[in-house]
């Protein structure tokens, strides 16, 4: 029985033999290692010596990688990028079932790539964890908003407040609802630069399909926690064949990219002659936060350049500096980082 | 381009703000619709509420209750400012429904 998953951590089955993520061409110790010319790790042949039931020689298992995925596109990479992988626990026993790994299959139906899980009692369950991690945020959330409705419910005559609905001029709120429909393709023509930035040339996505996917997660923005909807966004932009690596971190610098502009427009409008923004209550303080916010954003873009040299030379940081790199050069106005 | 579009999208966001505040016969300047759209924007980002509701309604009628909007006014401006986005976000469920995502290259010309 074969079963869709949302997760990352199992081991992959490759015409019926289970690979770790040593084998993934894309592998850190892989990718260096045929930089150098040399052969791939064999992490396989390892695990056989613990699990006589495999074997299978990693060039096998890379080769067939590539043929059932994209480059630079697992689903284990997803595990990586979200911190789930643990390889000691990809390849644990299933408990019962001597001798057999608990399994995927990655399957391509239609053009389309599918993951299917062998086994309902896989011991490690990633996607049921993380899903429970969301699941708590979000009970977490909902009474912050429940008391802050109770709260002005007690200073407000809720039946005025419905009376008032039918009174509402629904043509303007159409307008309204129109033009926040409007924002959508937008938002999908930002996301689609930000991801056309960070890919490769041979890996540019078409501006339909960005807004498209732009306007799921909206909708799933509406009705799931703003990170989970993120994480849609993302899954789906992997579906239309970009890598992990990239998908997420556009989605990072795109919602960076809104919250800096949200900063820098609050400063100016705070600027203002408005009424709403008349001296006294919160304004100055506001004004103060938005603007040492302003500086910093502009001063660290200023010494960005310095700093990437200097995070590229520490190996702990070192991840950091394509990202930051990117992001310069979305800010810059230059098109090549 | 990413900055331009950026700062068309917020400038959509208070136009929405903008006409929902005439929706209720509230007639905002333009400088006082940018400040509503920085509070209530600002504030949804705060990630320890549900999508921003609730917060939302606190800061806006906080805000508006001292320039003379009665508060059960400001309430509804609120709620029908999230619910306009909820709405426009329900297209986005169709195309969920329908879009079919196909990897931009074919899969074949990777295999081996």
């Amino acid at each position: 029985m074969w079963r869709r998953v949302t997760g990352a951590n199992f081991p992959i089955l490759v015409g019926g033999m289970p690979v770790s993520l040593h084998h993934h061409p894309h592998s850190g110790k892989n990718r260096r290692a045929m930089q150098k010319g040399e052969p791939a790790h064999d992490a396989v042949a390892d695990s056989a010596k613990r699990l006589p039931a495999i074997s299978l020689r990693a060039d096998r298992a890379s080769w067939a990688l590539q043929g059932s995925m994209m480059p630079g596109d697992s689903t284990l990479e997803l595990g990586v990028c979200l911190g789930h992988y643990h390889p000691a626990k990809a390849l644990a026993r299933v408990p019962g079932e001597r001798g057999l790994l608990q399994s995927a299959k990655i399957t391509q139906r239609q053009g389309r790539m599918g993951t299917s899980m062998a086994s309902s009692n896989f011991e490690t369950s990633p996607s049921r964890g993380g899903g429970r991690e969301k699941v708590a945020i979000f009970a977490a959330k909902l009474p912050v908003s429940g008391t802050c409705f109770w709260y002005v419910s007690r200073q407000i005559d809720l039946s005025q407040v419905l009376s008032a609905i039918p009174l509402l001029d629904f043509r303007w709120a159409a307008l309204a609802i129109l033009v926040a429909i409007l924002e959508i393709p937008l938002l999908g023509l930002r996301w689609h630069n930000i991801v056309n930035a960070l890919a490769a040339h041979d890996q540019q996505m078409a501006r339909t399909a960005m807004i498209a996917v732009t306007a799921i997660g909206a909708f799933f923005s509406q009705v799931l926690p703003g990170v989970a909807a993120e994480g849609v966004r993302a899954w789906l932009l992997v579906r239309l064949g970009s890598n992990w690596r990239n998908a997420v971190t556009s989605a990072v610098i795109d919602r960076g990219v809104g919250v800096s502009l949200l900063i820098m427009l609050g400063f100016v409008v705070l600027l203002l002659p408005s009424g709403l923004a008349a001296p006294g209550g919160y304004r100055n303080v506001v004004l103060v936060v938005y603007g040492a916010l302003t500086l910093a954003g502009a001063l660290g873009l200023w010494f960005a350049p310095t700093i990437v040299l200097r995070l590229a030379r520490w190996r702990y940081s070192r991840w950091s500096q394509p990202w930051l790199q990117t992001s310069i050069a979305l800010f810059s106005g230059r098109r090549d980082p | 381009m990413i900055l331009g579009l950026g700062c068309f999208i917020h400038a959509f966001t208070i136009v929405v703000v903008w006409s929902v505040g005439r929706a209720q016969g509230i007639v905002l300047p333009v400088p006082d619709a940018a400040v509503l759209f920085t509070v209530m924007i600002g504030v949804a980002l705060i990630p320890i509420s549900v999508g921003g509701w609730g917060l939302r309604e606190l800061a806006v009628i906080s805000l508006l209750s001292h320039h003379g909007v009665a508060p059960e006014k400001a309430m509804l401006f609120s709620v029908c400012f999230g619910l306009v986005f909820a709405v426009a976000s329900l297209p986005g469920g169709l195309v969920w429904l329908f879009y079919s995502f196909a990897p931009v290259r074919p899969l074949a010309e990777h295999g081996g």
